[in-house]
């Protein structure tokens, strides 16, 4: 079978969790990433904390602004990817790549500010960017696993047996299917989990392709949808109400469950092939949580 | 916690199920409602569901004015209802007939969904959440301040195992936003159709208001929608899905949670089955789905 791996969003903790991802998939699988040249919002709470000060407002912006100031552009992406993980094609992309998009293709969310637009759709403008970089032919994968770089699969079942249960699904109900994680409703909003997902290539190719165009449809045109120019909407619930009016089915049978490694549990060296540590990750017993009110 | 445990839909084999109904809420301060019709649907056996699919085509998906005439609707004698009824000792009940559920429905027949449709398509679509509504009026009227609204069929019990439900709403009661959470067993996307479960609905009184203070302009809102547009909304949508449009519609949140209970069906009813035996039921129901897939 035919696999391969598409990695994108922000590198982040990827150097660490790289040998757990490796060990995940398997030597049998392809990879391609794309990551931008820089790191951004990886930083400790406390470095959090110190860089914002507890008692400052910050609009997303000044917010934004003050978290680049940590962000300079890192050369060591490029090295890490070209000698760890030899994807068969990457790139690395510069933040104002992302930004422009936005400007032009989504000026409209006037109630929106950059910074919230691209909580919005960046995750989804770099995923993409990631599937293109696959050729017409590569295409044809079997299957194809999306990851977030700094999310980690950890999983009661083997990388074979996540396999089997997409093969075993009924032969006419394969397309149109994603095997994901978790979904509910939130504030009228289907919510799907972006951060890990898989699927045959033809269904990941109905995901990721015509963007903008049908982005802009789901957020201009429809009118249930009109709030997505809401603060509150965040990527999860553009990421399933996008699956949705692409009227995809998406199976979240708690198969695997997507773990976000932290800059804090990279500096406590925690060891992720532990199976014990991953079952505390999986069951957010180690997670951090920072929310800053602007 | 102050709850109103609301029974809702056919009768089936409630008349079985009613003591032990009784009995597994009464360590908690609940009153009962009941919502239910004047006649049974679709209450069979899996030999008698055999019959009926070989003889119609299929169960639930044809019209039911067609399987009315296949004995699909079945009435029941008042009385009995009545006691049955009674042994609950409910703060209140309304029994609806089909007659009430079509006066109810008519301006539902603008809908695009329904243009063209006949009585028994509307009543295939809207009949559960009808009779839901129906139930959610009784509370209302009632004045009672609830913490909670256990709504449940009227053939289905809950288990204590591996927790009584209200532990495990007390459970996730401390999550900030518990208050705006209806609560199912399941949350699914199927085709681009967001899919709740229905054996249960649980959740804040307000959030079941909602449902009913706005539920036409609601689903009017919903199906009219570009989404929709974009999907065969001929399509059978049935309850599990009309439930799904209207979360998205009310804006709320649903959220699945770890409550196990089982339908008693006509099945178990015949084989005497001992309630307190989960496997016991589980393995009847595994035969009845295996015998109605078949099909």
């Amino acid at each position: 079978m035919n696999v391969c791996v598409i990695l994108s969003n922000h590198f982040r903790s990827l150097p660490y969790t790289w040998p757990y991802i490796k060990q995940f998939y398997g030597a049998n699988v392809d990879y391609y990433i794309s990551t931008y040249d820089h790191q951004e919002n990886y930083l400790t709470i406390e470095e959090k904390k110190q860089l914002l000060g507890k008692n400052h407002k910050h609009t997303p912006e000044t917010y934004r602004e003050r978290m680049l100031t940590l962000s300079e552009k890192d050369s060591s992406i490029e090295d890490f990817i070209l000698n760890e993980i030899k994807p068969v094609n990457y790139e690395i992309v510069p933040q104002h790549t992302l930004l422009l998009d936005l400007n032009s293709n989504f000026n409209f969310l006037t109630n929106l500010s950059t910074e919230q637009k691209s909580w919005l759709i960046g995750p989804h403008w770099s995923r993409v960017r990631a599937f293109n970089l696959l050729s017409p032919q590569d295409k044809s994968y079997d299957i194809i696993f999306y990851n977030r770089c700094d999310v980690i699969p950890t999983a009661k079942l083997t990388i074979d047996q996540l396999l089997n249960n997409y093969v075993e699904l009924p032969e006419d109900s394969k397309n149109g299917v994603v095997m994901g994680t978790w979904l509910r409703v939130l504030k009228g909003f289907v919510s799907v989990c972006d951060q890990m997902f898989y699927s045959n290539s033809e269904t990941m190719s109905t995901i990721m392709s015509n963007y903008p165009e049908n982005v802009l449809e789901l957020v201009k045109e429809n009118n249930l949808f009109s709030s997505l120019n809401d603060k509150t909407v965040k990527s999860h619930k553009f990421f399933g109400t996008y699956l949705q009016s692409l009227g995809l089915t998406i199976r979240d049978k708690k198969l695997f469950e997507p773990v976000k490694v932290t800059k804090e549990h990279v500096l406590s060296k925690l060891p992720l092939d532990s199976k014990e540590v991953e079952i505390m990750l999986r069951n957010k017993d180690l997670e951090i949580n920072f929310n800053y009110k602007y | 916690m102050k709850i109103a445990v609301l029974l809702t839909n056919h009768f089936r084999s409630f008349d079985y199920i009613k003591d032990y109904l009784k009995k597994f809420w009464s360590e908690y301060d609940v009153d009962f409602y009941i919502s239910t019709w004047d006649h049974d649907f679709s209450y069979h056996d899996s030999l008698e569901i055999c019959k009926i699919i070989s003889n119609t085509g299929s169960l639930g998906k044809n019209d039911r004015e067609m399987q009315a005439k296949q004995d699909v609707f079945s009435p029941i004698p008042q009385e009995g209802l009545l006691e049955s009824i009674k042994y609950l000792s409910p703060l209140d009940f309304y029994i609806s007939s089909v007659e009430d559920f079509y006066n109810w429905s008519k301006p539902y027949e603008t809908l695009p969904i329904f243009t063209d449709s006949s009585p028994g398509f509307i009543l295939n679509h809207l009949g559960q959440i009808f009779s839901i509504e129906k139930g959610i009026n009784l509370i209302k009227k009632s004045n009672i301040k609830y913490d909670l609204i256990y709504r449940t069929r009227m053939d289905t019990i809950q288990f204590t195992s591996p927790t009584h439900p209200i532990e495990e709403i007390k459970r996730v009661s401390s999550r900030k936003d518990y208050n705006q959470t209806l609560y199912t067993q399941s949350v699914r996307i199927s085709k681009g159709f967001v899919f709740l479960g229905d054996r249960f609905l649980i959740a804040n009184p307000n959030i079941f208001f909602k449902f009913t203070d706005n539920f036409f302009d609601q689903l009017f809102k919903v199906v009219n929608s570009n989404l929709y547009s974009i999907h065969d909304l001929k399509l059978n949508l049935f309850t599990h899905k009309m439930l799904g449009i209207m979360s998205l519609g009310l804006g709320i949140n649903v959220s699945p949670i770890r409550i196990r209970d089982g339908i008693i069906r006509k099945d178990h009813v015949l084989n005497k089955v001992d309630l307190t035996n989960i496997e016991k039921i589980k393995e009847i129901e595994q035969l009845y789905l295996k015998n109605f897939k078949n099909k």
